[in-house]
């Protein structure tokens, strides 16, 4: 690959992206790097790139940023406080890590499969000088509307994350049973070519797992050597610190878990009582106090450890 | 099996350490998954065959990042029993799974919401 200053720049998990695509297609995103008209656009392509968005996709973003100032373009790819309710959690958090799907729900279009040009968001378009006339916005289909901004189209894959099929086409992940991802799709897209697929779960609380049903399934995985990511908090429903079981060790009839906190970089080994007494987890960070949601491999593709 | 592979510690500590001196190397999880490609055939082998395919595998490794090639050396010489070469390839296995699961951790961890 060319230009060596601009890929040192990508984070992590856009490299890893990347360095997958045709070289072509890595030439090509490089120049529009090198295009981006300022420091911000290119950290928001390289937000857009780790998402897991296509090439194409990228393309068309980057050419809705390019005419746009700094502040036009953070105001179009982020939801402030006081946009309109109706968002679903999973819209918002989602929206929070990537910036092209921020635009997208705050109205913007783009089209990356055909040369038209993107559409600004409402509020970002009625702030700068106007791109094109009207009749122009609207042969482009543009709605200007005096109401609430329009949500995407696709709602179906709002809040779903987006997995390559057999085919190379993307196609939507079912939602978690209880509709919040903390990690399920960003875990599945990490895994899916070491032959993994992971379910996510919440623990305890109406209508979750049972921590103790939780802890069975994870034993058999870490048993297989799968490793379990789980989320604790201080009470059923509260995220505040993702984790992973590592391995479990049995002796006699009593079960333990080695517990693994990337932020903290604690590792930690914990009896299987302690866990069930949901009072205290073994990280120095005391509000810990509890395993409250749990990522299960689904060892057989299709089949749940979960009865 | 031999003493390195039935350590308790040898997918815990162990293998958190090896993350570690991995992703300081800049070692990228695609690396990582070929490398486990390359390791799985060898998991039923008698440890002779396994020991040579190895050094293939590891200079093969060495060639692209040094760090991971001294890896698998280092665990290479180890071998010594016929139930080492699974545990190694075990081992490796739960290295990039681990590898990758904290890397989505970290992605998702902004998903988080704020303590109350």
């Amino acid at each position: 690959m060319k230009k060596p200053g601009l890929l040192d720049r990508l984070s992590d998990e856009a490299r890893e992206k990347i360095e997958s695509w045709p070289n072509e297609a890595q030439r090509l995103f490089l120049e529009l790097l090198e295009d981006a008209r300022s420091e911000l656009q290119r950290e928001l392509l390289n937000r857009a790139l780790a998402a897991g968005h296509s090439a194409k996709e990228l393309h068309a973003f980057a050419d809705a940023l390019r005419p746009l100032s700094d502040r036009e373009a953070f105001g179009s790819c982020t939801l402030a406080e006081h946009e309109p309710h109706g968002y679903s959690v999973v819209q918002l958090l989602r929206a929070e890590s990537d910036p092209l799907y921020a635009y997208e729900l705050k109205g913007g279009v783009l089209s990356p499969e055909e040369s038209r040009a993107p559409v600004m968001p409402k509020d970002v378009a009625s702030r700068t000088a106007p791109r094109r006339s009207l009749p122009q916005l609207k042969a482009a289909r543009f709605d200007v509307t005096e109401g609430p901004l329009k949500r995407p189209k696709d709602k179906a894959l709002i809040g779903q994350s987006r997995e390559l099929g057999s085919s190379g086409a993307r196609k939507p992940v079912p939602l978690t049973a209880d509709g919040v991802c903390l990690l399920q799709d960003v875990l599945n897209e990490a895994v899916r070519s070491l032959g993994l697929v992971y379910e996510e779960r919440a623990v305890d609380g109406q209508g979750a797992l049972p921590l103790e049903a939780a802890l069975e399934v994870a034993a058999t995985a870490l048993m297989r050597g799968v490793p379990v990511p789980i989320a604790m908090g201080k009470e059923v429903g509260h995220y505040r610190r993702l984790a992973v079981m590592l391995q479990v060790s049995k002796s006699g009839h009593t079960r333990a878990f080695q517990l693994y906190d990337p932020v903290s970089q604690e590792v930690r080994w914990t009896n299987e009582g302690n866990l069930v007494a949901r009072v205290e987890l073994p990280f120095s960070d005391k509000a810990l106090k509890r395993i409250t949601r749990i990522a299960l491999p689904l060892l057989n593709l299709g089949d749940s450890l979960v009865t | 099996m031999s003493a390195p592979f039935a350590s308790r510690e040898l997918n815990g500590d162990v293998l958190l350490d090896e993350l570690a001196d991995l992703r300081l190397a800049k070692v990228q999880q695609k690396q990582l998954n070929e490398c486990v490609a390359a390791l799985r055939p060898l998991a039923k082998e008698p440890v002779s065959v396994a020991v040579r395919r190895l050094k293939h595998v590891s200079s093969a490794a060495q060639a692209e990042h040094p760090t991971l090639g001294r890896l698998l050396a280092q665990w290479g010489n180890r071998l010594k029993h016929d139930g080492d070469v699974a545990a190694l390839v075990g081992h490796f296995e739960r290295l990039a799974t681990v590898s990758a699961v904290v890397g989505a951790l970290r992605r998702s961890a902004e998903r988080i919401a704020r303590p109350k």
